[in-house]
């Protein structure tokens, strides 16, 4: 019979479980009388949090509020819409239409069928599943990068995260890492003043942490953290948005970019090891 | 309900900026509440509320009707809390924020008329629960009020604090398992009052 982990009760006490799996939940619970101790804890644990009071708003309060964010009130800049903007959208549609049809039309044919990519051509030729292909090869070779460092098998390991359970500050750096990193990877362009800031203070925070996992012994963590440590060098030193445009075809970019969903995956595996180091 | 928000944001778009105040009264205490459990203390809820709402204002012309204001900005404000926690943490001086100060310790006491033994515990209740609120990051504390306190489904809070969904479930339940270990270590038993239910 599988085993139920602290996270699946928990689940279950939040409403997170789905009807089948409450169901199964609620059978096991009368039958355990161990499990459902457990689980009485946890309820209790939601209990002793559940709905602290809020101080009320007092009218001074929404009065001092009104003030200090009317004083920061800018004039809106409103796209103005108007009968324009749909013949031009509708314009630039059909000449997109055009230029297509020509291309189709104008392409040399072939007898052979029609020309598959070339593998190792440049990034421009390459197919979406070579793109992914190159990605999972990367994501190996970050995976086995990490083993001779570390002298046990890397973030995915079911032995406990030291290092992150006894510092809490790490825990928050890791955290904040994963939340900017997945930022700056759904974004395009170049980084927002405000990212660019917290990348620069992680940046500095990160050796730190880095020596800190290395003194805990946990070298999984620090291994992370050594690559966490290059995305965010190279984030620190991207270009600006005048030189945006010739970084985007750069192979360089790609290759943070992978490396970035590398670090990622780290990361999460992790939290995900400091979760299962909880399981009593 | 909403047409008293639609009326105002057309009024704002249209160039009243003083129109935007009938969306800062109608919204402010909602959104106070949630900064205010977020962040643990009133004066960095105010400083959240109001920077969500000066946000919102500078994105209203990119608001899509998709959702009420109210959700809107809701969604703006536990973004912002949650970057004055991880700000406050950095700081040295900020010592960890407490998740309700001294208000719900008086709040017990003048409520009920309890008894000086009884307030004594409801009190020591308090800290113990802000002990063990310490010791989460910022991140497992924004997602954990916001779905055990603020009942948000995990979609939503992993929206608003830009993280994959899995996340954003896996940090709550990293915060609800650490605080278990705290308040067991803390308490030697589950002797804790449980709060009445909203």
């Amino acid at each position: 019979m599988k085993t139920v982990r602290e996270e699946d009760l928990i689940a279950y006490h939040l409403g997170e479980l789905s009807l089948w799996r409450r169901v199964q939940m609620r059978r096991r619970l009368e039958r355990d009388p161990e499990l459902a101790a457990e689980s009485e804890e946890i309820a209790a644990t939601l209990r002793a949090f559940c709905c602290d009071p809020a101080p009320v708003v007092s009218e001074a309060t929404m009065d001092r509020s009104w003030q200090r964010v009317r004083g920061s009130l800018g004039v809106l800049d409103v796209p103005q819409k108007s009968g324009r903007g749909w013949m031009w959208a509708t314009a630039s549609v059909s000449a997109v239409a055009i230029v297509l049809l020509l291309a189709v039309v104008t392409r040399p044919w072939s007898p052979v069928g029609p020309v598959q990519p070339v593998k190792n051509a440049s990034n421009a030729t390459l197919s979406p599943a070579s793109w992914s292909q190159r990605l999972l090869a990367e994501l190996d070779h970050h995976k086995k990068s990490a083993e001779p460092y570390n002298h046990r098998p890397g973030p995915l390991t079911v032995a406990p995260v030291d290092a992150v359970a006894e510092d809490p500050a790490l825990a928050t750096h890791l955290d904040t890492a994963e939340r900017v990193l997945t930022e700056v990877s759904h974004t395009e362009g170049p980084l927002q003043p405000e990212t660019r800031e917290q990348v620069h203070r992680l940046l500095l925070e990160n050796a730190v942490y880095h020596q800190s996992a290395e003194q805990h012994g946990d070298m999984a963590t620090a291994a992370v953290i050594d690559d966490l440590g290059r995305v965010l060098i190279s984030l620190d030193a991207e270009p600006g948005a005048a030189e945006q445009k010739e970084h985007a075809s750069n192979p360089d970019a790609f290759r943070l970019q992978m490396n970035l969903g590398g670090v990622l995956l780290d990361l999460r595996i992790l939290h995900h090891n400091d979760t299962s180091h909880g399981v009593q | 309900m909403g047409d008293v928000d639609q009326q105002a944001i057309r009024q704002v778009l249209g160039g009243d900026r003083d129109a935007y105040r009938v969306l800062m009264e109608r919204h402010f205490a909602t959104i106070f509440r949630v900064t205010f459990r977020i962040t643990g203390n009133e004066q960095d809820a105010e400083e959240a509320a109001q920077e969500a709402f000066l946000r919102a204002y500078n994105k209203l012309p990119e608001f899509r009707h998709n959702s009420g204001f109210g959700t809107w900005v809701y969604r703006i404000a536990m973004n912002c809390a949650l970057n004055l926690v991880e700000r406050r943490s950095r700081e040295a001086s900020w010592n960890a924020a407490p998740l309700q100060t001294e208000y719900g310790a008086e709040k017990f006491a003048s409520e009920s008329q309890r008894g000086p033994e009884q307030a004594l515990l409801d009190g020591e209740a308090v800290h113990l629960r802000e002990r063990a609120m310490r010791q989460l990051t910022p991140m497992e504390r924004t997602a954990f009020v916001l779905r055990h306190m603020e009942d948000q489904p995990i979609g939503d809070i992993a929206a608003a604090l830009g993280v994959p969904a899995n996340s954003a479930k896996q940090a709550v339940f990293r915060a609800v398992g650490k605080l278990r270990r705290a308040l067991r270590v803390e308490n030697g038993t589950m002797e804790l009052p449980a709060k009445e239910m909203r």
